[in-house]
């Protein structure tokens, strides 16, 4: 890896090491050994947050994840990647400002397929990516303005195909460019109703023809009624007009409805339940059409007999036939004797993969940690098992 | 103000019955759930089109434009927040 990339990364990572004492700071670290049919491996991860208010109005954000890996995690996996932000939130009465910036590093990655449309270019290997964002809004008693923009360059190196020895050639390093700016607004009226219309433009810079060219005009409804103490029913009808090339006649028009209901059974016990449709209007507004259903429920149960809230219970269903997300999951974890636990957890998608997992941890004051892990995964797609074993912390301060 | 939400219950529960009973679109679009992300960014790592970014709020995003549909992002995403 080069040494300008050292540099950011300890960029990142320095000045949150240095403030690390002074304010709300959150250390995730571990490595994994694991081993599949074909190869063995070490997965490394290290994730840092940290977050200081200057003022009560001026709130600034750093954040480094950084992770080396020989795992197989999809074809576009990357074995080196490095995230980091620096965002700052200012406000003021009614005014908001939120900017930030993210870097993201690759390394080691792999060769992958250009956009569809992209000169004669046959693959690439991403270098770098930055990404720039700045968000403001007004806020009036009942209504809200708000503007975002966003900037996302991706450095990549491209390869071309060499038709006399039919192998990809290294080019020059190049550059693509995506732009996301919108305005939006949002009135509320009767109490418990709301309704919002925005419009969103996006462009990829880099194609002149405009094949990454999206406009988006929604409008929406929405309610959000307590119905009792212990339950909250949320429910919003959107609809966007999408005007773009990717973007087929059949589906110019998203239909969204979204229904969550929130419930609250007793101290220990809450849950809630999501259900979202999205269908399409066609261009010609003779034609509705399914794209997906989206039915999730989950429950979470804390031990009222471990004062530190370490002993829990949640499990959950997905439904999303469509799109074949269907999953079922579920962790547990519970005190054994001081402050050992034992834990398992299970996530089984189908048409995806199936995952089990167990764990031992030791917590210490607050909710700080180590734990050791085992884990095993079975895709479902490729015959393919792997298992890993984790060391790993959870730190914060 | 309780029969308001009422009647708005009812229309989106008409609304999701059409939805429900209408044909399938040809082609594949995903969705993120934003309530249910927590912007880890292990779908922006495996996604081949750089087809996902974050928001403004720090959640993951699909940009329709690019996405091809692969689904490398439902399976790895740890909320199941990808449908």
């Amino acid at each position: 890896m080069s040494q300008p990339r050292h540099l950011l990364i300890l960029a990142f990572l320095l000045p949150v090491l240095a403030l690390a004492a002074q304010d709300a700071f959150l250390l995730k670290t571990g490595f994994s050994s694991f081993q599949d049919r074909k190869k063995e491996g070490v997965n490394a991860f290290n994730h840092l947050e940290w977050e200081h208010c200057f003022t009560p109005r001026l709130q600034l954000e750093l954040s480094s994840d950084l992770s080396s890996s020989d795992r197989y995690l999809a074809p576009a996996d990357q074995k080196f990647w490095h995230n980091g932000k620096l965002g700052a939130r200012y406000s003021v009465s009614n005014f908001d400002l939120a900017a930030s910036y993210r870097n993201t590093i690759y390394g080691s990655s792999k060769l992958l397929g250009l956009y569809p449309v992209w000169n004669n270019l046959q693959s690439q290997r991403k270098e770098m990516q930055h990404e720039s964002s700045l968000a403001v809004q007004y806020s009036l008693p009942a209504l809200s303005l708000q503007a975002q923009g966003r900037h996302k360059h991706l450095r990549f190196t491209p390869y071309e195909l060499d038709l006399n020895t039919f192998e990809l050639v290294e080019q020059d390093p190049a550059g693509v460019d995506d732009v996301y700016y919108g305005v939006g607004g949002r009135f509320d009226f009767l109490e418990y109703f709301s309704a919002s219309v925005a419009v969103d433009h996006k462009d990829g810079l880099f194609a002149k023809e405009g094949q990454y060219r999206l406009t988006d005009i929604s409008a929406s409804l929405a309610a959000q009624y307590p119905v009792s103490g212990q339950s909250h029913l949320e429910a919003s009808l959107q609809i966007t007009n999408r005007d773009g090339a990717a973007i087929s006649d059949e589906k110019r028009n998203l239909l969204q409805t979204r229904i969550r209901l929130q419930q609250q059974f007793s101290n220990d016990l809450r849950g809630w339940l999501l259900y979202v449709n999205n269908s399409c209007l066609a261009a010609d507004a003779r034609n509705i059409y399914l794209v997906s259903n989206y039915l999730r429920a989950q429950l979470q149960y804390t031990s009222p007999y471990d004062a530190s809230a370490g002993s829990f219970a949640c499990l959950g269903a997905k439904y999303s036939p469509e799109n074949k997300a269907n999953a079922w999951f579920g962790e547990v974890e519970h005190k054994l004797v001081r402050g050992l636990y034992a834990g398992a957890g299970f996530n089984l998608q189908p048409e995806r993969l199936n995952q089990y997992s167990g764990k031992l941890s030791y917590h210490f004051p607050g909710v700080n940690e180590v734990y050791l892990q085992y884990g095993f995964r079975d895709y479902q797609t490729g015959n393919r098992q792997t298992r890993y074993l984790s060391l790993g912390s959870n730190l914060y301060w | 103000m309780k029969r308001s939400s009422a009647v708005l219950i009812i229309v989106l529960v008409v609304v999701l019955v059409v939805a429900i009973a209408c044909k399938r679109v040809s082609i594949t679009e995903y969705h993120i759930d934003s309530s249910s992300c927590n912007g880890c960014g292990e779908c922006l790592r495996v996604c081949p089109n750089d087809a996902i970014l974050y928001n403004h709020l720090g959640k993951a995003e699909i940009d329709q434009s690019k996405c091809t549909q692969c689904g490398e992002c439902v399976a790895v995403c740890p909320n199941h927040a990808i449908y």
